[in-house]
């Protein structure tokens, strides 16, 4: 429905049935009510009050909204190309992009002295985000078709906060951008496979399923990651592209802090003199 | 529908289906006895002048007529004599029908090779020729396959059957299925009070009690029995099998008969008019080609019923009810709403049903979050909802919403 409707709409369904009676039905009279927006504004409202933190009063941290906003445009695009049935998917990249988004703003808040406490932290923020933006999106009534999409939500959340956590024991030697893409690919890929088996096997085994099953298994579950993955992308690209979040995303990797460029000692001063 | 000759039939499908030809033929000489002593109770013309008999003979269709869904016991181990191993999953097991364990025929279904096989002799011998399937993807998991013109000899209740059906067998999950698209049945030219009928038997062999308690019994004009049918389809050919049958405006007691015709057994269809006492039905829809009543006393079939009819007194179900007019054709689907009514009819006062035509093409509208949620039914006279009769995909309802006379919105509903 478009959203500027409202008031009394009416509605009549046609099909041709012959001689059985007529084509056009009798209309039908109902009271819209144009359905509030707040619901769908207020993930966005929640990274604006992030801005309005102490760490992030600076401009720099305004180009939060770019990966948001491509993200937005993809989800849309992609409810656009496959059709009304993937609004939910738009709905889930949403709702992630929601939540990286607000971790990379809190990450000065959430970094701990130790790289699993810091893990700990991510998750409830990361989910503390994503979960109401996809909830406040199926404007506050979740049918039951939503809640598979909610479950992998879930497990998105879990294992983008893993693949952080592994990624920055893995990378903590150094910052290397394009090495940290591929391993947070990759431990994306096995935090889905770990995080979502349990559910495949139980399944695979109740259809008696054979090993190709298995692979069909394993090859959604990559397929899977490398969407999850495409959502992480654009906040990894701000990290590079950003002095700012290049220091939130090492915050949150445990990522050891570039050393000042190593000086040459000044000569002595009796060399001078000689 | 396609009639079918035998011997055609032995040249074009070696192996199993020979197999399936040469056990009729053996279980024929063996229950030979059994049948002529059926067939000498069957008399050849009325046995009195209120009643008609008519001798029903093997018919094979091009589309399946009825659907049984035949329970399958899986084993693991194997069989006697059994084909080369095959890669990829092997299931094999019994399709169980009712009639005792000489009916259950043992399979053995090779999913990726796309062959069945089937111990049609129950000899524990599964090395014949299998019925075959194509075999689209062969790197994919197999779920299901059909496998077509399978010819079976089952015992009915009117003796040995012949049965050509294509068999689908599903493998989806726990347990595999399975399910006949049977294409075969029995019919006969039928004469009642000077109109001619075809009168027929569409079989339900897979469960009960070895009765006719899940057959059809097919009957239609005459002129209409070259029009395909299939008991699921809502047109109304076929009705369940009933011992009193109200057809044409008259009782009649039905018998089913085990008959021999030219040394093939064949079941009969004996007819005996009764008397019982009517009472009035008025029927306000319009467009009514066939009106079934069925839960009373007797099986009622109107055609083209007028707006007051007669019919058995008694309490009725909800009707089955097949609309058409100039071409157009539609069937009465179950409602909620209909659930638990009765039609008592009696002697002394009229009962009105409320149904048929002509129909209304509805639309209720609710609200489901950002959504507007609508559904279409096809509503008759009393509410009731129909079914349009097409062939293939239909094209589907639309709708169009407006605001203010303007058009804001448009689209087709979806099945569901």
């Amino acid at each position: 429905m478009p959203l500027t409707a409202d008031g009394p709409l009416a509605i009549v369904a046609s099909y041709d049935i012959g001689a059985l009676g007529s084509k056009d039905g009798p209309q039908v009279i109902y009271n819209w009510v144009k359905p509030g927006v707040a619901p769908l504004l207020l993930p966005w409202l929640a990274i604006l009050g992030l801005l309005a933190l102490r760490p992030n009063r600076r401009a720099s941290a305004w180009w939060i909204w770019l990966p948001l906003g491509c993200l937005i445009a993809i989800s849309h695009a992609a409810t656009a190309l496959l059709g009304p049935g993937a609004d939910v998917l738009g709905d889930v990249i949403t709702a992630l992009a929601a939540g990286l988004g607000a971790v990379w703003l809190l990450s000065n808040y959430l970094r701990r002295q130790y790289r699993f406490i810091t893990f700990l932290c991510i998750l409830p923020a990361l989910a503390g985000f994503s979960v109401p933006a996809f909830v406040s999106q199926q404007t506050l009534s979740l049918s039951p078709e939503a809640f598979p999409v909610a479950t992998a939500l879930a497990v998105s959340v879990m294992a983008t906060a893993a693949a952080l956590w592994l990624c920055g024991l893995i990378c903590r030697g150094r910052y290397r951008p394009f090495g940290l893409y591929v391993w947070l690919f990759l431990l994306l890929a096995v935090s889905w496979l770990v995080l979502g088996a349990p559910i495949f096997l139980i399944q695979m085994f109740a259809a008696n399923g054979d090993f190709e099953d298995f692979l069909a298994i394993i090859a959604a579950g990559l397929a899977v990651s490398a969407v999850n993955f495409a959502v992480l992308l654009p906040f990894l690209i701000l990290s590079s592209a950003s002095p700012f979040f290049r220091e939130r995303l090492k915050a949150l990797l445990h990522v050891r802090p570039e050393a000042p460029p190593v000086m040459p000692p000044p000569l002595p001063e009796a060399a001078l003199k000689a | 529908m396609a009639k079918r000759k035998i011997g055609f039939l032995s040249r074009l499908w070696p192996g199993n289906a020979w197999t399936a030809w040469v056990t009729p033929a053996l279980m024929v000489l063996l229950c030979s006895g059994h049948l002529l002593r059926a067939a000498a109770s069957v008399p050849s013309s009325p046995a009195s002048s209120n009643a008609v008999l008519v001798s029903l003979e093997y018919q094979e269709a091009d589309r399946g007529v009825i659907n049984w869904g035949v329970p399958v016991t899986t084993q693991t181990t194997p069989f006697k004599k059994e084909p080369a191993a095959a890669s990829g999953k092997i299931i094999r097991g019994v399709l169980n029908f009712s009639g005792g364990s000489g009916n259950s025929i043992p399979f053995l279904w090779q999913p990726k090779a796309g062959k069945l096989y089937l111990d049609l002799n129950r000899n524990q011998d599964l090395t014949g020729d299998p019925f075959k399937a194509p075999v689209a993807d062969t790197t994919g998991p197999v779920y299901e396959q059909t496998f077509t013109n399978v010819h079976l000899v089952l015992n009915t209740a009117s003796g040995i059957s012949r049965v050509l059906a294509d068999i689908l067998l599903y493998d989806y999950g726990s347990e595999p299925m399975c399910s006949f698209g049977v294409r075969s049945f029995w019919q006969g030219k039928l004469t009642l009070q000077g109109r001619d009928w075809q009168a027929g038997l569409v079989q339900y062999i897979p469960s009960g009690t070895g009765s006719f308690e899940n057959s059809r019994l097919l009957l239609r004009p005459w002129e209409r029995r070259n029009q395909p049918f299939n008991t699921a389809d809502g047109l109304l050919a076929t009705v369940p099998f009933s011992r009193k049958l109200f057809v044409d405006g008259r009782a009649w007691q039905l018998e089913c008969l085990a008959h021999s015709q030219n040394g093939e057994p064949s079941p009969a269809l004996q007819f005996t008019e009764q008397s019982v006492p009517l009472g009035e039905l008025k029927i306000t829809g319009q467009f009514v080609q066939r009106l079934v009543l069925t839960g009373g006393p007797y099986v009622v079939i109107l055609d083209e019923p007028s707006a007051s009819v007669q019919v058995p007194v008694g309490s009725y179900n909800q009707p089955d009810i097949a609309l058409e007019q100039k071409g157009s054709a539609a069937n009465c689907v179950a409602s909620p709403s209909q659930t638990g009514r009765r039609i008592s009819v009696n002697d002394k006062t009229p009962a009105v049903l409320n149904a048929g035509g002509p129909l209304t093409n509805s639309v209720t509208a609710s609200r489901e979050g950002r959504d507007l949620v609508l559904d279409y039914m096809l509503v008759g006279a009393g509410g009731e909802t129909y079914k349009m009769a097409t062939n293939g995909l239909p094209k589907p309802p639309a709708f169009a919403v407006y605001k203010d006379e303007k058009k804001i919105g448009s689209g087709d509903f979806e099945y569901g």
